[in-house]
């Protein structure tokens, strides 16, 4: 094992035009680690995880510069597929499941690996996983609540057995409740599966109890790093992402 | 009146294929295919080289012809919308347009513009059920081709995970490809399965009728209203939609004479239009932007 | 005149000296072609006043039309019932078919663009077929299949019967329509249709109604086309249903597709580009011997390679150069400069 898992250097996201929505980011995760990005509304935070994550040709987005490395291979600007493929995986904050299939259909829609049965023994653990889900498999996912379409997001990137876990605004319009089985989730899915993950995040409170390591971004570059608790901890983050909770 | 009306179901069988062709392709791959048309009679005209030209035995001409078919729908994506993924909606239309325009060129090159008349596995004939109802041998394999295809269709989109992925990709193709589904064979697959269908239609209606360039593209054309009626985007709406404008055609051409058949399919499409755009039973709401 | 900086001093010598030239070539070629190329030139003009409205509607609005066969056939229709049922004088049937291409185009428009840009492609083409089976119907019982003649055009005592005499009309039509096609580009409707093509929801939160402006464009567009279609049918004297086929509605949006798509110096380009192809088709061909199998059967079968020619550069400039042979153009020029200085 040699290097982070993800190692980001320069990178420059544009949605055509001269403008750029992220410009010259450096972003390294170590194995294992989670990782948490801070922003406020427009600081870039979903086009960062967009340009690792790789865009699809129909899309208007594209990485102009910089280079994405995972699991020490240059993956710039390979498509979401591929990064998929390769373990680096993108729960997106909008839309994250298909609306028009039912939940089993869902989870259906994955391409696994393996042969049958180690793909059915995979579909019973990640199920097992959720018990509400597990309840609502003949539903469709368009009648789910904010939080159970989170949910079935985050099952339907594990069945892909990502090695990196990107997840964008988990929290992003859930109760406090529902917030809180979420990272819930996601703690239980680092401690027994050993995946790293990078969350995009406004809701610091929710966040920081599971973070190693922290990016505050600003207009598409990042303004300030470090260990989790000494960002958080800072005064700057205190007042903008802390000020109005406190 | 009940021949007619039998006549009518047996039209609208076919026009169910075409229409269903261009559902698939509006869904799945998101195109307003202009060249259904000149695709249908491709494909007919490819049956017809199989079966009447080279004189194959049967198995072959069916397999043969419909692997063609496909594998014309499928270098359809890969040569020519793969590479236009991205622009604007209005320039694949306009490249449906332009396809359809060289293909109506390489069909009338190749096999000239003349009607023909295609080998029969059997002869044509007249079934009478009882009381003089009668339909043609051709206008029921019409109708069992449609059942077979649309029930094929249902099963495949329910029940196999490459059905199901399909669907997923039709949704939200990023999603899709962020989950791991390679979107560009799930386009291919459109492609083929929507040619397939729509040679399908027009093989039987050249059955049923005689086989000419002009015909089977017209047909190609029309089946865009049963297609508009269902909403576009849903499968099962073109079957409503194609009983519509079979009965339209039929009784339009038995009260104002036979040329309105050019044009019956294509009034439907002016009132659905005028009354309701988004088809009378589509189950989604078209945007609005 | 500005002359305040150099730039906008060349810029107005660069502009002066392109008009000049197109100028010298509009006298030019009167003296140099024979009667027959200079009513092909005539034919090509007709054409471009077609791609010039296309322009309008596909290139600023980005909506497809595939009803431009049908509206020429309107056009031409209208000239044929004009002129020959009712005797009327040209300048009146021209600006009737202008009303009635407006009016068509409008019926058309108005249900489809309630709704989104591409239900204006399925409108159109309900358009096409079932004005192309009026008119047939109509050319069946009026006059039979060999369709209708039509008497010599003449404005006010003055009658145009020699090519020249076209050329020159057609000149002057053709330069009017493009100044009105660059000055609506650059006013405040050219700014909202381009404003709608490129995002539509930025436009609608502007306040732009969206229907009522890519109406406009196809309305104006659907008039021209129809004036282009009473043009053709006195020019040619002849109005036939066999002419306005779908192809021939594709014909038009190759024309605008391979000189670039939103340039109004584009549309034209196009248009003559798709209109003297196949006369100089053919000429190529006779100069292959003449006994050599291949130049019988290009020459026969001529109207499928034309098909093919135009549905392949469509696609071929969609994919590779959606900006068409006026982006080539300035790409050139740019070129050009560079490797001035």
């Amino acid at each position: 094992m040699s290097g982070p898992l993800l190692e980001v250097r320069s990178l420059t996201v544009s949605y055509g035009g001269d403008s750029v929505a992220v410009d010259g980011v450096d972003l390294v995760v170590g194995e294992g680690e989670v990782c948490l990005v801070l922003g406020a509304n427009g600081a870039g935070k979903t086009s960062l995880l967009r340009g690792i994550g790789g865009f699809a040709a129909s899309e208007t987005g594209r990485v102009r510069g910089g280079r994405v490395r995972f699991d020490g291979a240059d993956v710039t600007g390979l498509s979401p597929r591929a990064m998929a493929k390769r373990g680096l995986v993108l729960v997106p904050e909008e839309a994250k499941v298909f609306a028009s299939l039912t939940v089993e259909e869902n989870l259906r829609a994955v391409p696994m690996a393996g042969g049958r049965a180690a793909r059915r023994a995979l579909v019973h653990e990640v199920t097992s996983m959720f018990p509400t889900l597990a309840q609502r498999m003949g539903l469709l996912a368009g009648q789910l609540s904010g939080g159970e379409r989170q949910l079935l997001g985050i099952a339907r990137s594990l069945l892909l057995k990502p090695r990196l876990l990107m997840v964008d605004e988990a929290s992003l319009g859930l109760s406090p409740i529902a917030v809180e089985t979420v990272f819930d989730m996601l703690r239980s899915v680092v401690a027994s599966w050993g995946t790293t993950l990078l969350v995009v995040e406004q809701n610091v409170r929710a966040a920081q109890s599971v973070s190693d390591h922290a990016y505050v971004l600003e207009t598409g570059s990042v303004v300030l790093s470090g260990p989790a608790r000494e960002v958080l901890g800072s005064e700057r983050v205190r007042q903008t992402y802390l000020g109005l909770e406190t | 009146m009940l021949t007619l009306l039998l006549g009518a179901l047996t039209l609208s069988a076919i026009y169910a294929l075409v229409g269903f062709a261009w559902v698939l392709l509006r869904r799945t791959n998101g195109i307003l295919n202009l060249a259904t048309g000149a695709q249908l009679a491709l494909g007919a005209f490819i049956f017809n080289q199989f079966a009447t030209s080279w004189g194959l035995p049967w198995p072959v001409v069916v397999l043969g012809s419909l692997a063609t078919i496909a594998a014309i729908g499928a270098a359809t994506h890969w040569i020519v919308f793969r590479k236009l993924a991205g622009q604007p909606e209005f320039a694949l239309v306009v490249a449906t347009l332009g396809l359809a325009s060289a293909l109506k060129g390489v069909s009338s090159l190749t096999w000239g513009t003349e009607a023909r008349v295609m080998r029969e596995p059997v002869p044509s004939q007249v079934i009478t059920f009882g009381d003089g109802v009668s339909t043609t041998f051709y206008g029921l394999c019409g109708l069992g081709a449609a059942v077979l295809v649309f029930a094929a269709a249902h099963t495949f989109f329910r029940f196999s995970s490459v059905g199901i992925r399909m669907r997923a990709a039709a949704e939200n193709p990023v999603l899709a490809s962020q989950g791991g589904v390679a979107v560009d064979w799930v386009y291919v697959l459109g492609w083929a399965m929507a040619l397939t269908a729509a040679a399908v239609a027009g093989i039987m209606y050249a059955y049923q009728t005689a086989l000419s360039f002009h015909g089977v593209e017209a047909l190609g054309m029309r089946g865009l209203a049963p297609a508009l009626v269902g909403g576009l985007t849903s499968i099962r709406g073109v079957i409503p939609g194609a009983l519509l404008v079979g009965l339209a055609e039929t009784f339009g051409t038995k009260f104002f004479g036979g040329p309105v058949q050019d044009v019956a399919a294509w009034i439907v499409i002016l009132v659905v239009l005028l009354i309701r755009p988004q088809g009378l039973f589509g189950d989604k709401q078209v945007q609005r932007v | 005149m500005t002359t305040g900086s150099i730039d906008v001093a060349a810029d107005v010598r660069r502009r002066l000296l392109g008009r000049g030239a197109l100028l010298a070539l509009i006298c030019l070629l009167p003296v140099v072609l024979r009667d027959y190329q200079l009513s092909l030139v005539t034919t090509a003009l007709i054409a471009a006043l077609g791609a010039l409205a296309l322009t309008l509607v596909t290139g600023f609005v980005g909506l497809v039309t595939a009803g431009n066969s049908a509206l020429l056939a309107l056009g031409a229709y209208g000239a044929a019932i004009g002129a020959v049922q009712l005797e009327l004088p040209f300048l009146v049937v021209l600006a009737g078919s202008v009303l009635v291409g407006a009016v068509v185009g409008l019926l058309a428009g108005l249900p489809a663009l309630r709704v989104s840009g591409i239900y204006l492609a399925i409108a159109t083409l309900a358009m096409h077929f079932i004005l192309i089976f009026v008119f047939n119907e109509y050319q069946t019982r009026a006059v039979g299949s060999a369709g209708f003649f039509l008497p010599t055009a003449s404005i006010g005592g003055l009658t145009i019967d020699t090519a020249i005499k076209w050329y020159v009309v057609l000149v002057l039509v053709v330069l009017a329509t493009w100044r009105l096609v660059e000055n609506l580009k650059k006013s405040k409707f050219g700014r909202a249709w381009m404003l709608i093509r490129d995002t539509p929801l930025a436009a609608a939160s502007q306040g732009i109604s969206l229907p009522a402006y890519k109406l406009a464009a196809f309305v104006l567009s659907s008039a021209i086309i129809s004036m282009s279609g009473t043009f053709l049918a006195y020019f040619q004297q002849a109005v036939y249903i066999e002419s306005f086929t779908l192809e021939l509605a594709i014909q038009y949006i190759a024309m605008i597709i391979i000189g670039g798509m939103g340039s109004s110096g584009g549309a034209i380009a196009g248009a003559c580009f798709v209109v003297l192809l196949p006369p100089m088709l053919s000429r190529a061909i006779a100069l292959l011997p003449s006994d050599a199998v291949v130049a019988g059967f290009l020459q026969q079968n001529l109207g499928d390679f034309q098909l093919i020619i135009y549905g392949t550069l469509v696609v071929v400039f969609l994919i590779w150069r959606p900006d068409g042979l006026a982006g080539l153009g300035r790409r050139l020029a740019a070129l050009r400069v560079k490797g001035a200085r």
